[in-house]
């Protein structure tokens, strides 16, 4: 690469290259030309100077989906930054996916994209190249239930999906999490098992799989609790809804409950 | 805490009819079974009285 500047200089000055101080040192110039151009000081390359024009095309929450002039798939990967100007304003982003005449963009919760002119289009390959974000908030959804919310007289094995709670995680890689205080009351003689679960079944039921929790208590006469967190990786090619479960795996339980608010966090895992 | 709305979710999971019930504390929601909304008014306000509902919500609204 550094040859190549060293000549193509020579060349634009109309002079044969030599093997001198001067030439040495437009090398060395050349060297820092082609890599400040590549990696860029601030860790952002320029596509727009390159002739790659982006353009909205919609919206889905804090993802957007914007067209591109330039087939990007051998170039651009799943995971690289964005930056880009609209209406005066800079916007950063994450890429998620990359189509052939579109990338989607996941603009963390301050930089989603509108219906107007895209300039100044830059990617970056750097995990935190100059003007991003890396507040891990910035790049985190959260769903707060706000409320609690149970059932009463469940039926042993169905699970419940008290409150409607749910939380619908956007297109592509997160650390996805849940955090909920889960309980059951019998109020009587036998045992009182009570498991919680994050699953993409909300209707009818799931299985107790990676995101479940569980209690067990024999006590007739006071209410289980247990805290729940559980965190697993996920790849969505797709929005999912992720639903909060509840199951008694016994008959004779007064109620299941999930006490207090219940949190669902995805973040982005190309953080 | 009194229970103050009663909505109908139907046979949702296959146990006959369920009413969700929310209460006058704004928190707290519980399903019951029931036919219709006065039965479930009744059924959760007997919930919400009896013996082991210490549910606390001290901290949902924090």
């Amino acid at each position: 690469v550094g040859l190549v500047a060293y000549v193509k200089r020579g060349w634009a000055n109309g002079v044969a290259p030599a093997i001198n101080g001067a030439n040495l040192d437009a090398m060395d110039q050349g060297i820092k030309d082609v890599t400040d151009w590549v990696l860029g000081i601030t860790g952002w390359v320029d596509f727009s100077s390159q002739g790659v024009t982006l353009a909205y095309s919609s919206t889905d929450g804090h993802v957007n989906v914007l067209t591109v002039n330039t087939d990007l798939r051998a170039v651009l990967p799943v995971g690289a930054r964005i930056q880009y100007t609209q209406g005066g304003t800079v916007k950063y982003g994450i890429v998620v996916a990359v189509a052939a005449g579109s990338i989607t963009v996941y603009g963390g919760t301050d930089y989603i994209a509108t219906n107007v002119a895209i300039s100044a289009v830059s990617f970056s390959i750097a995990k935190v190249p100059f003007g991003f974000p890396a507040d891990a908030d910035k790049w985190t959804e959260v769903y707060d239930s706000g409320t609690q919310a149970g059932i009463t007289s469940p039926t042993a094995s169905t699970w419940y999906n008290v409150g409607s709670f749910s939380f619908s995680v956007p297109i592509g890689a997160w650390e996805l999490s849940y955090t909920a205080n889960f309980s059951g009351y019998r109020g009587a003689a036998g045992p009182a098992s009570v498991y919680c679960d994050l699953a993409t079944n909300g209707g009818t039921g799931s299985t107790v799989g990676r995101f479940s929790a569980r209690i067990d208590g024999d006590a007739p006469s006071t209410r289980v609790t247990a805290p729940a967190f559980r965190e697993d990786d996920i790849i969505l090619g797709a929005k999912t809804p992720y639903y909060f479960l509840i199951m008694t795996p016994n008959t004779g339980l007064a109620d299941i409950f999930a006490l207090e608010r219940v949190f669902i966090r995805a973040r982005c895992a190309y953080l | 805490m009194n229970p103050v709305t009663a909505t109908s979710l139907g046979d949702v999971y296959g146990d006959g009819e369920r009413w969700r019930v929310a209460f006058d504390d704004d928190v707290t929601s519980v399903d019951v079974h029931a036919t219709d909304e006065a039965s479930a008014l009744a059924a959760a306000q007997t919930w919400a009285t009896g013996p082991g509902r210490s549910i606390t919500t001290s901290q949902v609204t924090s």
